[in-house]
């Protein structure tokens, strides 16, 4: 099997979900490599170099609103997902469940073609 | 020690300046002191995974990083125009050569003495057009290609409008498809004008053939101002394959074509009347010089060389494009109502 297909294939698949992974962590405002961590805990690896440029295509389609802190002793920059944000949030879940479940009757479990 | 872990930690601030560096140059200006912001930040959070150079290497190339920055479709020429941008750069490079045999071989008979340096001005000369002939021609289509790109996206895109299949236009029918084969050979023909225009300007003249080749006597352009006519030349034959190209790619009788044979005509039109009644382009002697060589004295009578570089004779000439354009427009007008898409 051709490795470089494989690894695009799998890239192209997270792609799509990560930005309901990112979107689900942030009712609550975090920076961004707390934001890492915490899908890391959780069994999601996600790049910095890929996290963060999705930070700021979210904030600018304004699902995510950001400020910086600079009382502590390094500035950050925390995100939270905005009123917008939560209702498309929203949304992205419901479909998320109707799709996980068609995915699973179609290869999980004993259906699956193998 | 103590040296040593400075000049190392001088090191790594250094290293990831350099980093941050490497990647805001490449985002846009006004989003550069922001990323600058987040990436220290970023970089200082990591401090615990490893040592700097391993945080780099984690991070990737900053290339990589700053693409993932930017939008996405950041290119010059999309993927809806790339075929025929270099179907188009290929019969440039055909209309470019003709252009350069052409010149060379007017360079190589009006100049030279002789074979041998015959072949040396053709050479010269030959080469001399094709690098500047292809440079230009390649520059004047990315431009017109880039500016393709962007009307597109304006005429193209209506969000406000649903598309439904009741929208398809119909398969064109033969009389509403446009010839490439005529838009090629204007392209080249237009080609081949702008290289006698830009680099044998003396090619429209009269010539006189001699013992050693042909020599050129007068030309009718006034080339003493050639330098500050030629750009109004150029640029009417820049707009003249505008429209060419506009019609290889749409390839049928539409609005587009329409407003663009409007557009071009109309401004051509405005180029040739500042060409004629601001500027001395015509060689005001060119007649006398031809009588000369004719050994006259006197234009008989109806000799139309009398009415050379008159207010009358540059009337004629404008008449003449304005009517020209006016039926090349009205033609593209009533096609288009005739047989073209009505879905724009």
């Amino acid at each position: 099997m051709e490795k470089d297909l494989v690894e695009s294939l799998l890239s192209e698949l997270r792609r799509g979900t990560l930005i309901l992974c990112v979107l689900s962590q942030l009712g609550e405002a975090k920076y961004g490599y707390a934001l890492i961590q915490n899908l890391e805990d959780k069994g999601i690896d996600i790049d910095a170099n890929t996290l963060y440029p999705l930070l700021r295509r979210l904030e600018k389609q304004e699902l995510l609103c950001s400020e910086w802190n600079t009382q502590e002793a390094k500035p950050r920059k925390y995100y939270k997902r905005t009123v917008y944000g939560d209702s498309v949030y929203q949304i992205l879940t419901e479909q998320w469940s109707k799709l996980s479940e068609g995915m699973n009757s179609l290869i999980g479990g004993n259906s699956g073609e193998r | 020690m103590n040296d040593n872990n400075l000049v190392n930690d001088m090191n790594e601030t250094e290293m990831i300046e350099r980093y941050i560096y490497e990647v805001i140059k490449r985002v846009p200006q006004k989003q550069r002191k922001e990323i600058k912001l987040e990436l220290a930040e970023l970089i200082e959070d990591m401090k615990e995974e490893g040592t700097t150079e391993e945080i780099l290497m984690k991070l990737g190339n900053p290339a990589e990083f700053a693409k993932r920055y930017r939008d996405e479709n950041n290119y010059v020429i999309g993927p809806d125009y790339y075929d025929d941008y270099v179907w188009i750069a290929k019969i440039g490079a055909l209309a470019v050569a003709i252009s350069a045999i052409v010149s060379a071989v007017v360079r190589g008979l009006t100049e030279a003495e002789g074979l041998k340096d015959f072949i040396k001005v053709f050479i010269g000369e030959g080469i001399g057009v094709s690098v500047s002939g292809a440079v230009g021609f390649l520059g004047m289509l990315t431009i017109i290609f880039v500016l393709m790109e962007r009307l597109k996206i304006k005429v193209d895109i209506k969000p406000d409008k649903e598309w439904t299949p009741s929208q398809l236009p119909a398969v064109p029918e033969k009389k509403a498809m446009l010839s490439r084969g005529e838009s090629i050979v204007a392209i080249i023909f237009y080609m081949v004008l702008m290289g006698m225009f830009l680099f044998v300007p003396e090619i429209f003249g009269a010539f006189e053939t001699t013992d050693t080749g042909i020599k050129s006597i007068s030309c009718v352009f006034n080339l003493e101002q050639w330098s500050s006519i030629v750009p109004f030349f150029v640029l009417i034959l820049v707009i003249g394959m505008f429209d060419e190209i506009v019609k290889i790619i749409y390839g049928q009788y539409c609005k587009a074509v329409m407003y663009s044979s409007i557009v071009c005509n109309a401004i051509s039109v405005v180029l040739f009347f500042i060409l004629f009644k601001c500027m001395d382009i015509w060689n005001s002697s060119f007649a006398d010089e031809l009588l000369i060589q004719a050994g006259k004295k006197e234009y008989s009578k109806g000799d139309m060389l009398r009415y050379w570089n008159t207010d009358r004779f540059d009337e004629f000439l404008l008449g003449f494009i304005v009517l020209a354009s006016c039926l090349e427009v009205a033609s593209y007008v009533y096609h288009t109502y005739k047989y073209g898409r009505k879905d724009k």
